[in-house]
């Protein structure tokens, strides 16, 4: 048996821990598939997701729950936090370090411990989260600088993403997973060309190889989804495709 | 149509690169792009005409196929930092051709390299201008404005020979060349520059000094090359033979002397030793006869010396070191025939050793240590172990006659009239 040890990227610690744990945090640059990973990966049986994305103008009260007018009476609606709470689902925030004071103070108490956890509805009602629940908090950049430090120990796992998730690569053509694995995670935003992109011009160029060749096929798709950076991009292919050395 | 934006066009380096790094890139001109591969720092100009692309992808090739370290690899192969970049630069170019990459444009605008190629053409540095040749192969127009400047010109226009030939190496076995076939070519083209090098620190005696114009010495060089071909034999250095020092004793005393020395003077009109005017007022000095010289005979199968023809060179070679040298498959032997004013036996006086060449370089480097004038009897024909005959073998011996101040002659006719006319110099 080899004594190299195996090379494991964060997305094998995610698919280890993401089932077991009830607070979790990932965090990293954009377009790596961190939502995509927090709804879909590590669910238990017929779990349910409740998503929401903060923004600083998002209200407490949509995380919470409100009244809504239903048939000339005001009904109690539940917001996903609670939802998630009643039912023993998951809870995915997108972008929490967004979130305003009042939104944060709220997912203080969401993400208390399970045992102590309590919150008092205005309806009056009393609710407790069920076991199963759990809550998957995403956010870019560094949690140290951007959370607030309570929060930030209300998440005791934090995994930094720091890789594309494989499976989205996968859904690439073989030819640019690795540009788009590595131009994905560029800091500076002027040059990072997002795996969405990069899919968009993969679909496009095989659309287009029903009309054109292959070669006008892949500078029109390159043109109307990288622009201006269209030819370098094409070349960066064509050089990186070639044997190193 | 597509529109160019007037915004910055980046470069994607992180697609060419197999390590996973972060980098950085700034702008520059378009005539001093740089990377810096330990830093990751890519300086390229990011503006959009062709010329900056091909700039940008230029860069991005070395990124992809050029080692991290090239000067630890010039060192390790004895290369000039100059001749491995733009032998690197050549391998860069005409691989970015290779896979795709539009290279008809080049990097530098036609009105810059026009007046780049007219400076370089004044300033007659042959050096300069083969390196530039070989930098700019397979960068479009740019090498197209250079080959119509250098074609005019008589000694540039070897520069555009030895460029091709220089192409026609690295690209050799058919398949994209790797760094290695860098190497390689550049080995060759390190081997022609200091062959070719103009004798400038020879000082030799002026009845020494090369007849040939710098012109048809480098003719010579080319069609002696073009004999090797592009192939194993252009490019793979045969390793030289072991040398013994075979020194008979030297019996018979010969009269006269060739070499000459100063010796410290009362009289003269210029002083020399200034120095001296205190301690014996001998501050001129004047020319004199003694011992000195030394002549070096390739005694191989190629140059079909007799015993007479030995001694005809001993005969005219008066108090110089003579020695004869030749070998056998793996190793050979240099013997001394004459030494101090005094000569070998005639019995030693034949070829030390078998038909073949085999020790050029060592007795070359013998030759190197002995005293001035220098004269190496030799048809140029070197090989080494094995009787193997390779172009680098023979650039390196050519290259050291160049650097060390010696003079070959072909024959042995050549040489006596060499020698009578050292022999007859001014005193």
């Amino acid at each position: 048996m080899s004594k190299k040890s195996v090379e494991r990227t964060c997305w094998d610690v995610v698919d280890a821990v993401l089932s077991l744990c009830n607070r979790v945090l990932l965090y990293g640059p954009c377009g790596t598939g961190k939502t995509h990973c927090a709804a879909k990966l590590g669910l238990n049986n017929g779990q349910r997701v409740f998503s929401l994305t903060l923004t600083e103008e998002t209200p407490a009260a949509e995380l919470r729950g409100h009244y809504v007018l239903k048939g000339g009476t005001y009904t109690w609606q539940d917001g996903p936090a609670v939802a998630a709470w009643r039912c023993g689902g998951r809870l995915v925030v997108n972008e929490i370090q967004r979130g305003g004071p009042d939104v944060h103070a709220l997912l203080l108490a969401i993400t208390d411990d399970p045992n102590i956890a309590e919150l008092d509805l205005p309806s009056g009602e009393k609710v407790r989260p069920q076991p199963g629940f759990c809550c998957v908090a995403t956010m870019n950049g560094d949690p140290k600088e951007a959370l607030d430090p309570a929060l930030q120990d209300r998440f005791p796992i934090s995994i930094n993403i720091d890789k594309v998730h494989p499976d989205a690569i996968k859904q690439l053509p073989e030819d640019v997973q690795k540009a788009a694995e590595k131009t994905a995670l560029i800091d500076n935003e002027e040059r990072r060309i997002s795996i969405r992109a990069w899919y968009a011009f993969a679909q496009l160029r095989t659309k287009l190889m029903k009309q054109y060749t292959q070669v006008e096929a892949q500078k029109l798709a390159a043109e109307a989804v990288f622009n201006s950076r269209a030819q370098d991009a094409l070349d960066a292919l064509a050089i990186g495709a070639s044997q190193e050395g | 149509m597509f529109m160019v934006n007037a915004k910055d066009i980046y470069p994607i380096p992180e697609a060419v690169d197999s390590r996973d790094r972060k980098w950085k890139i700034q702008t520059t001109e378009r005539k001093s792009p740089r990377v810096y591969l330990k830093q990751s720092l890519l300086m390229v100009p990011l503006d959009g005409s062709p010329q900056s692309r091909l700039t940008r992808n230029h860069e991005l090739g070395h990124i992809r196929w050029s080692p991290p370290k090239p000067h630890v690899a010039a060192i390790r192969n004895k290369l000039d930092m100059d001749v491995l970049q733009a032998t690197e630069d050549m391998r860069v170019n005409t691989k970015l051709a290779d896979v795709g990459v539009d290279t008809s444009s080049g990097s530098i605008s036609e009105g810059v390299i026009k007046a780049y190629a007219e400076d370089l053409l004044k300033s007659g540095n042959l050096r300069n201008i083969i390196l530039v040749m070989v930098a700019v192969q397979g960068q479009g127009a740019n090498e197209e404005v250079i080959r119509e400047k250098f074609s005019k010109d008589p000694v540039a226009a070897k520069a555009i020979q030895i460029a091709d030939m220089a192409k026609k190496i690295m690209w050799d076995k058919g398949v994209s060349p790797r760094f290695k076939d860098t190497i390689r070519t550049a080995k060759w083209l390190q081997a022609l520059l200091d062959s070719a090098a103009p004798p400038e620190s020879m000082k030799l005696p002026k009845n020494m000094q090369p007849t040939k114009s710098y012109k048809d010495h480098l003719e010579g060089l080319l069609k002696m090359l073009q004999g090797f071909g592009t192939g194993r034999r252009a490019t793979r250095k045969v390793p030289w033979g072991k040398m013994r020092v075979e020194t008979p004793p030297r019996t018979h005393k010969v009269e006269g002397y060739l070499g000459k020395g100063r010796i410290a003077s009362e009289e003269g009109v210029i002083p020399r030793s200034p120095h001296r005017l205190l301690v014996d007022g001998r501050v001129f000095s004047r020319v004199r006869r003694q011992h000195g010289g030394s002549v070096l005979i390739d005694c191989s199968g190629s140059m079909s010396l007799t015993t007479e023809d030995l001694q005809k060179i001993l005969k005219h070679s008066p108090g110089a070191v003579v020695a004869a040298y030749s070998g056998n498959t793996s190793d050979g032997v240099l013997r001394v025939l004459a030494q101090d004013g005094r000569q070998v036996k005639d019995e030693f006086v034949a070829a030390p050793a078998g038909g073949a060449n085999v020790i050029d370089k060592p007795a070359l480097d013998w030759l190197s240590k002995q005293a001035k004038p220098r004269v190496w009897v030799c048809d140029g024909q070197v090989t080494g172990i094995g009787d193997r005959q390779s172009a680098l073998n023979t650039l390196e011996c050519e290259a050291l006659c160049r650097q060390r101040g010696m003079v070959r002659r072909d024959n042995v006719g050549s040489a006596v009239e060499l020698l009578r006319q050292l022999d007859r110099r001014k005193r």
